[in-house]
């Protein structure tokens, strides 16, 4: 059965996804964006297994959703060391 | 421990590593807003983790019934950090437009002193020049200056001229400023002086300069330096040559 907070969650990811691909071009001076962007689409992927668990194949879907935020938490980990190697460089400064 | 519990540690424990190194590594990487946004986005996907490893470890169900409405902040605080960002870059691009705007109209200001003055001075010159001419039909012994008026109106268009192609050189350089080389002195003084001479061939003028070759670092904007210098001392220099 499909919870109603974790749909709603799931379509807040989705309209957040929204939000960057329509602003993708504006995004663009976010150092490592891309692998910025993989980390919330496999974090919004997560949320959409949740969603589908509750429909079927629960624990196969629920292995699924936890695998996406392992893959999500790897990225975002590889952005947050990309930043700290380079810290204190130009290129970072970019939105003060 | 299951095998979902112990992804759900390592979630947990890589989220901490990368809220720790934003707290600790990061320093002036973006403005203050953007960076609490992106700490409260890394705290609230922390503690939606953290639940996770403690229901699906057995360790305790505690924050079950706050995680889900935790958790539905988290892609909000993604778009709020985003968002930030966003509008930070937008706001460090208006004021560089700003920056260049004022720039400009310093520039167009400065053009627009430069042309009114120096081409009301040509004008009036050529007027004058004109009024002789005019003057002359009636008093025959006037004539005999009118080579001198026509040499007179000469200058002036060559100063017309000249202001034009300074003003389109000023404006060159402040789009691409010329490279530096190697010149040497004395060939450009030649130069210089030939073409001014030929400019002012009614004049007796009399330039020296040292013979030795002299070489310096440049770009190829030098010899008009040479040009105004000479040219500005032929039209101000009342001496007859020694």
């Amino acid at each position: 059965m499909i919870q109603e907070n974790e749909l709603i969650t799931f379509i807040l990811c989705l309209g957040a996804l929204f939000f960057i691909i329509i602003n993708y071009g504006k995004l663009k001076s976010l150092p490592s964006l891309k692998i910025f962007l993989i980390s919330f689409t496999l974090f919004t992927m997560g949320w959409f297994f949740t969603v589908i668990e509750g429909l079927i194949f629960e624990e196969l879907f629920n292995l699924f959703e936890h695998l996406c935020y392992i893959s999500s938490s790897i990225m975002m980990f590889i952005w947050t060391l990309i930043f700290f190697k380079k810290r204190g460089g130009n290129e970072f400064n970019r939105d003060n | 421990m299951n095998l979902i519990g112990i992804i759900d540690f390592f979630v947990f424990t890589l989220t901490l590593l990368s809220l720790s190194i934003i707290l600790i590594g990061w320093k002036n990487q973006f403005s203050i807003i953007t960076k609490l946004s992106l700490i409260a986005m890394m705290f609230i996907i922390s503690f939606y983790y953290l639940s996770n490893f403690l229901e699906w470890s057995g360790i305790s169900d505690v924050l079950v019934n706050v995680e889900d409405y935790i958790a539905s902040l988290a892609p909000l605080a993604w778009f709020f950090f985003l968002y930030t960002f966003i509008q930070k870059k937008s706001e460090k691009n208006l004021r560089e437009n700003q920056k260049d705007i004022e720039e400009a109209y310093r520039y167009t200001e400065f053009y627009k002193d430069l042309f009114t003055h120096d081409i009301r001075n040509i004008l009036q010159n050529i007027l004058l020049a004109n009024n002789i001419i005019e003057q002359s039909y009636h008093n025959q012994q006037k004539l005999e200056n009118l080579p001198e008026i026509y040499e007179l109106i000469k200058e002036q268009i060559i100063r017309g001229e000249n202001l034009i192609s300074n003003v389109t050189k000023l404006s060159e350089i402040r789009k691409s400023p010329f490279p530096i080389h190697t010149i040497d002195l004395k060939s450009i003084l030649e130069k210089t002086v030939e073409k001014v001479k030929k400019l002012y061939e009614h004049r007796n003028i009399i330039i020296q300069f040292p013979e030795q070759t002299l070489l310096l670092k440049s770009n190829d904007l030098l010899n008009n330096v040479f040009e105004n210098i000479l040219v500005n001392a032929i039209i101000h220099n009342k001496n007859e040559p020694h």
